[in-house]
């Protein structure tokens, strides 16, 4: 006994490393389950309000940025309320709205690391759930991870895991949209089969396939693709149109046929 | 000894404030990602406790864990460089050129002896970290440059914050 304490006094220090480097590498590795998500729950909910406070201050100077994005809003949907009256004259159309949409604001925002994270100032008491889209003008941002009272954790595009489904936008080839996980302006896509008339500059859009984004939301367009011998598939690397690193206003997209279509898609898989 | 130690309780929410508010937030294309508040463990003085250095180094770690929604990445690099830093003391740090309470600051040890021990905890720091945030996806050329680069940009940084010390020393 009194050679075991003498032992543990001696290399206390190798012990106590062992000890905490070990406990951290468990934290790592258990990272994407239970623990993660309860650790980023606790994070939203503390760390969320101080974000939130913070982020009150760089509003102040963002005004202007806002103020213009504000005016091109309104701007464009003007116009679109314009189309729809001389449309409207002629014919009348009826189709249920697919999807709602409420704004809310990017109180902390990452880019840089492997898997990027997104907090919005919306929360269960603004009817936000989990596995809503975030949209915005110029492109998709990612998908709601987790909610608390007041804020959401979004899953950003930049995120290791996040697979969204994409399309070419003249043509119907779906693909799933990847992050290589270093420059925040770009990602790749897979899963184009190679027969795809395909160029440098096309734009690639949401597929709605998911049901979580809307159809047809521009993304990027096609900065450079390849054949790769051997498989069938392009390898092509895009730019986003939106620069994600300066998202401020995004809107939270619900769908209202979501349920329906999965409950229907279940059916099938029954059988 | 305990004496010593105090002011790195006040700083340590500082030091996590300007990190993850500032310097997260100035992006380099990419590649460039400096973690500063290491310094906060390379220049704990020599005499501190070993224990105390290795949980100082992990509550930090898991501190900045939280704050960036990870978990796991920041403590482990830390912790390991807390556990590299008495056996580089010894190796770099020759008997007698520096009192055991004191800090282990750049105006004490001198330019070069304080850039290569503090070069060499960062380096290491950000390999690890590096390593584990970008090791299913990145190529081995891309992980490289980043840590390269990092290191160099947070070695500069905590340069530059050892003058800030410096000066206000000076004032007292």
């Amino acid at each position: 006994m009194y050679n075991l304490i003498r032992f543990v006094k001696k290399y206390h220090f190798i012990l106590l490393f062992l000890l905490i480097e070990g406990f951290s590498v468990f934290l790592l590795a258990t990272n994407n389950h239970y623990q993660g998500n309860k650790i980023n729950a606790f994070s939203q909910k503390y760390v969320g309000s101080l974000h939130a406070g913070l982020s009150n201050i760089s509003d102040f100077f963002k005004l202007k940025q806002t103020n213009k994005f504000l005016a091109d809003e309104n701007a464009k949907l003007h116009s679109l309320l314009e189309k729809q009256s001389i449309l409207s004259n002629d014919s009348l159309i009826f189709e249920a709205p697919l999807f709602k949409y409420q704004s809310a604001r990017v109180i902390n925002n990452s880019v840089h690391k492997s898997n990027n994270y997104l907090t919005l100032n919306k929360g269960t008491r603004h009817g936000i759930k989990e596995g809503m889209g975030v949209i915005t003008e110029n492109g998709v941002i990612g998908i709601i991870h987790s909610v608390s009272d007041r804020f959401s954790l979004v899953i950003s595009v930049l995120h290791q895991k996040s697979s969204i489904s994409v399309r070419l936008k003249n043509e119907m080839f779906l693909g799933r949209m990847l992050w290589s996980g270093f420059d925040y302006r770009k990602t790749t896509i897979d899963d184009i089969p190679n027969h795809a008339n395909l160029n440098i500059g096309d734009t690639i859009i949401s597929s709605g396939n998911s049901a979580i984004f809307p159809d047809g939301i521009i993304i990027g367009k096609v900065i450079s693709f390849q054949k790769i011998p051997g498989d069938n598939f392009y390898k092509i690397q895009i730019q986003f149109f939106e620069d994600l690193n300066r998202i401020h206003y995004v809107y939270v997209a619900e769908s209202l046929i979501k349920d329906e279509k999965e409950l229907l898609e279940l059916n099938a898989k029954d059988d | 000894m305990i004496k010593q130690l105090y002011k790195y309780f006040w700083l340590t929410p500082i030091f996590i404030f300007i990190q993850v508010y500032i310097l997260n937030q100035v992006l380099f294309n990419g590649y460039i990602n400096p973690y500063f508040y290491i310094m906060l463990i390379i220049c704990l003085p020599q005499i501190t406790p070993r224990w105390f250095l290795l949980t100082f180094a992990f509550l930090l770690g898991v501190f900045l864990d939280v704050f960036e929604g990870s978990i796991g990445f920041h403590s482990t690099a830390c912790v390991m460089i807390a556990f590299l830093k008495p056996a580089f003391e010894r190796i770099i740090i020759p008997k007698n050129t520096i009192s055991a309470e004191q800090d282990l600051f750049l105006q004490k040890l001198g330019f070069k002896m304080f850039s290569v021990f503090a070069f060499m905890l960062i380096f290491i720091h950000h390999t690890i970290l590096f390593l584990l945030a970008h090791f299913k996806l990145a190529t081995f050329i891309d992980i490289i440059g980043k840590i390269a680069l990092s290191s160099f940009i947070t070695f500069v940084i905590i340069l530059v914050c050892q003058f800030f010390f410096f000066n206000s020393d000076r004032r007292k």
